[in-house]
């Protein structure tokens, strides 16, 4: 039956124009496949369809756009095409290859079993419109012979997808993996198993869901809670919901005891003391972490306090609630160190090493002493990558002998302007001889960066206007206003309509490339966002929205 | 006569709805939906071997226009460089796939969509077939001379009927790649009596069994060495060789090109005058650095060569190549997957 596409009515005969719609295409490709795992990027698979971009019309002086037709390749491992993976094409393509490492992905979440020839069938499904009625391609049957996958390794990928180098581990290859990461807070990521798929949070209602999990096209990634530190996962694809143990500390007993300290980025607690004798020691490890789920969310007063407890068993490290005797070897009495490695998950590891070996942590601020000739500890930057140790805020400056940053409160440790270099270098423990000196009179966003020992201005000019973008997901940029009297805040009325997906955008004078970001927890961070709601947003309600510009933190306030 | 009217399509149409005469002298075009127009046949080619181009996206490479935008590599080189024909190499069974006679139907449909001639370039092995490599295919390897034969008429066959099956039609075929000294080692040396004589007669054969207009090209390596060519054209004269196009390969070395143009427009001319045969330069490329001086060679090449009357066209090879491509090959002509100005070559 025509479809109708085109209803052209002429004044004078009421002319309707219709056309076929969208046309089967006659799918064909190269045939039978034994995929071979060791050219993973070698051509396996060729597909080729003929033309349907080009719809007729049945007015032949009409010639209607080109490229309209959808066309969507469906693989099955039945013939009924009952349960089918789909790629959507490209418009107007005709072809489409695959590697030995992309139909593998593919055929096995078909659910093509492995090592062994199986047929797969192929169709394309072409549409003109969700309101039109698909057509079917020939179905295209092939033999294909997939390579087994390993299912024991979850890849965790960073927000952009890409593969951060830590893995969780799934000893019975069921699809529940579990380990442990350390990550920041509200930390980002997505986890993909070795058959391709990937794993995120759920779509919902425009947003995702936290802890309950999906592959399909539509979903979000993880994101963790807001304490930063080690987190016990445990990603379930069966029950399809994922979970985050926080342990914020671990307690050691027995031969050698204290409080251990945890370093996310190399994934160890640690644990420094003085051993009296060398030799055999056994020592417990325990604590309370605080579980995060589906019914819990990412809400800190709802998680649920859990004990955590490291074991033995056989040799190996064992993880659970309840603390069994470890068995360490103190190499020689003096000062020792014990390490609970937690970054392989197939083979956690504690062991006692010689000397003192703990890792500092990370200061979460930095403070400014001096720009307007206070030496008071009320005024720093905030930390906004971790990586390289980078502090911003916005800093008023009005000082007659310069400034200098310091680490401790009120530790009158001076971190000021390197005296071998007219570069804006700095140097620890320096003195009042070599204060930096201030950037003019007014607000200037300061940066200052501890990994690469620098420091510099956001902007070369003070701040002279703030607005923010990107509530209700509105990108226009609406003016903020100085609240008096106090420097560095501004405010704004904003109704909350919608969600705000992608966060909120301060912007410093007018530009988008100056700015500030809202994060999740109520804080600023230079040159960065998170992307959800703003802490406090609630559809239908009316706000006072406030930023302060040297503390980095907003709030919303009815 | 009829009045305007205006066509309401569909709404996932509506912002592209036809505006209708309701007249009865002409049709009414979208501009989205004009025709192609192929490359007229026979016309001086100029051309770009790209037989990587679907490896290389399936690894992730992007193309982008001259103005940044990122476009299908055929219709970039059609567009911003003046491309009006390509050449595809054809692999036998290779390990790994690519340029199989599947690999090079994706690609032949692409350039038979954008209008581009075609040429089919066999190597008649499992890999690459050059000076210095003529391996026969695995499949073949205990062939004697009969089922060698049979086996290049059967493997041009399949390829040239596949693409006939999708209405592509190659207007330039080539048997064997770089064979100065022969091809399918070591049945097919040019030492070997007859057969490498015999064993492009079966290819030509079965290229003009499939595709009668087809002009068959029997293609040796450096352009600019006359010894070369003598050698191979004097063989296949004297054992009944058939082919129609001389085809050349000319890498000029930095600093040097005009010397190799004129030397390979010499023997364009010297190779007409013996054996009555045109000649195509199937590959040409200088190192990705040398953009200027490689556009001045192309250009230079292209307008003594065709003063000659006997030069057919140039073809680029692999130009979307990214410098050190493929464990480093340097003489493609893109940086950042946007062509240097070596192609304005092309450009009339």
């Amino acid at each position: 039956m025509l479809a109708v596409l085109c209803l052209s009515a002429c004044v004078k005969d009421g002319d309707i124009i219709t056309t076929d719609g969208a046309q089967a295409v006659e799918l064909s490709g190269s045939g039978d496949v034994v995929i071979d795992k060791n050219t993973p990027d070698g051509l396996s698979l060729t597909l080729n369809w003929t033309d349907n971009s080009h719809l007729t019309s049945s007015d032949e002086r009409v010639q209607l756009p080109v490229g309209t037709t959808v066309n969507t390749l469906q693989f099955s491992a039945t013939t009924d095409f009952q349960s089918v993976i789909e790629i959507l094409t490209d418009s107007g393509s005709t072809s489409m290859q695959f590697t030995a490492e992309s139909l593998n992905s593919l055929v096995g979440r078909v659910g093509l079993p492995g090592d062994q020839a199986s047929p797969l069938y192929i169709r394309m499904r072409s549409v003109l419109s969700n309101n039109t009625e698909p057509k079917y391609s020939n179905v295209y049957q092939i033999q294909v012979t997939p390579y087994t996958i390993d299912m024991t390794i979850g890849f965790v990928l960073d927000a952009s997808r890409v593969d951060t180098g830590r893995t969780l581990y799934s000893a019975n290859s069921d699809g529940v993996y579990s380990g442990f990461l350390g990550v920041s807070g509200w930390y980002n990521w997505w986890l993909l198993e070795g058959n391709g798929v990937l794993w995120g949070n759920i779509g919902d209602d425009g947003g995702g869901k936290p802890f309950v999990i999906s592959s399909n096209d539509l979903h979000w990634n993880f994101w963790y809670p807001g304490p930063a530190g080690c987190y016990y996962t445990v990603v379930n694809t069966v029950r399809q919901e994922w979970s985050a143990l926080h342990i914020p500390s671990l307690t050691v007993s027995g031969d050698i005891t204290g409080e251990m300290t945890y370093d996310r980025k190399t994934g160890k607690w640690t644990l420094a003391a003085n051993a009296a004798n060398a030799g055999a020691a056994t020592i417990r490890i325990s604590g309370t972490g605080k579980q995060y789920n589906a019914q819990t969310g990412t809400d800190d007063a709802a998680a649920i306090d859990t004990p955590v407890a490291f074991g033995m068993d056989g040799g190996k490290l064992t993880f659970g609630q309840t603390p069994t005797d470890i068995t360490v070897n103190i190499p020689a009495a003096g000062e020792i160190t014990l390490t609970l490695d937690l970054n392989d998950p197939q083979a956690w590891n504690c062991e006692v090493t010689e000397g003192s070996d703990t890792p500092a942590e990370v200061q979460q601020i930095l403070y400014v002493l001096g720009n307007d000739d206070t030496w008071n500890y009320d005024q720093y930057l905030t930390l906004y990558d971790e990586d390289n140790l980078c502090y911003a805020a916005a800093v008023n400056f009005n000082c007659s002998w310069g400034y200098y940053f310091s680490k401790e409160y009120q530790g009158w440790d001076h971190i000021n302007q390197d005296p071998n270099t007219t570069e804006w270098k700095l140097i620890l423990n320096g003195t009042d001889d070599n204060n930096i000196p201030g950037p003019g009179v007014g607000l200037y966003v300061t940066i200052a960066s501890l990994g690469w020992m620098s420091y510099w201005y956001g902007m070369a000019d003070p701040i002279t206007s703030v607005s923010y973008t990107g509530f209700n997901d509105n990108w226009d940029v609406t003016e903020m206003t100085a609240v008096p009297g106090q420097v560095g805040v501004y405010s704004a009325q904003v109704t909350a309509t919608a969600d705000t997906p992608w966060g909120v955008q301060i912007l410093l004078n007018g530009s988008w490339d100056y700015m500030f970001g809202t994060y999740l927890d109520g804080s600023l961070r230079w040159s960065k966002k998170q992307d959800g709601n703003p802490k406090g947003w609630e559809v239908g309600k009316t706000y006072t929205f406030t930023v302060d510009l040297c503390k980095c933190t907003y709030s919303l306030s009815e | 006569m009829f009045e305007r009217m205006m066509g309401i399509l569909l709404p996932f149409i509506l912002a592209s709805c036809v505006q209708v005469s309701c007249t009865q002298e002409s049709p009414v075009t979208n501009p989205r939906q004009q025709e192609i127009i192929p490359a007229e046949p026979g016309t001086f080619a100029k051309g770009a071997d790209v037989s990587w181009l679907t490896q290389m996206e399936s690894e992730g490479l992007v193309f982008n226009s001259k103005s940044g935008v990122p476009t299908e590599c055929m219709k970039l080189l059609k567009e911003d460089c003046n491309v009006d024909a390509i050449r595809l190499r054809v692999w036998v069974n290779p390990s790994a796939g690519w340029n199989n006679v599947h690999d090079v139907l994706v690609k032949a449909r692409r350039a038979a969509s954008l209008g581009l001639r075609l040429m089919i370039d066999f190597h008649f092995s499992d890999t690459w077939a050059d000076p210095g490599h003529q391996q026969t295919p695995a499949a073949w390897a205990d062939y004697d001379l009969e089922h060698l034969n049979n086996a290049v008429s059967s493997h041009v066959t399949e390829v040239l009927g596949l693409l006939k099956d999708f209405n592509i039609t190659p207007e330039w075929v080539q048997i064997g790649n770089e064979t100065r000294g022969g091809m399918l080692y070591p049945l097919g040396s040019i030492e070997n009596g007859n057969n490498y004589a015999e064993l492009t007669n079966a290819g030509y054969d079965a290229v003009k069994a499939v595709f009668p207009d087809a002009k068959v090209i029997v293609h040796i390596d450096s352009g600019n060495n006359l010894g070369l060519f003598t050698y191979v054209f004097d063989y296949l004269k004297n054992k009944g060789g058939k082919y129609d196009i001389i085809g050349m390969s000319l890498y000029p070395e930095t600093g040097k090109s005009a010397d190799y143009v004129n030397k390979c427009v010499s023997n364009i001319s010297s190779l007409y005058t013996k054996y009555g045969k045109p000649v195509m330069v199937c590959e040409i490329g200088m190192d990705y650095d040398q953009a200027e001086e490689c556009r001045d060679c192309i250009a230079s090449l292209i307008a003594k060569g065709r003063e000659t009357g006997h030069l057919e066209g140039v073809f680029y090879w692999e130009p979307q190549a990214p410098a050190g491509y493929n464990e480093g090959y340097g003489k493609g002509c893109f940086v950042n997957g946007t062509p240097t100005v070596a192609l304005d070559a092309f450009k009339d």
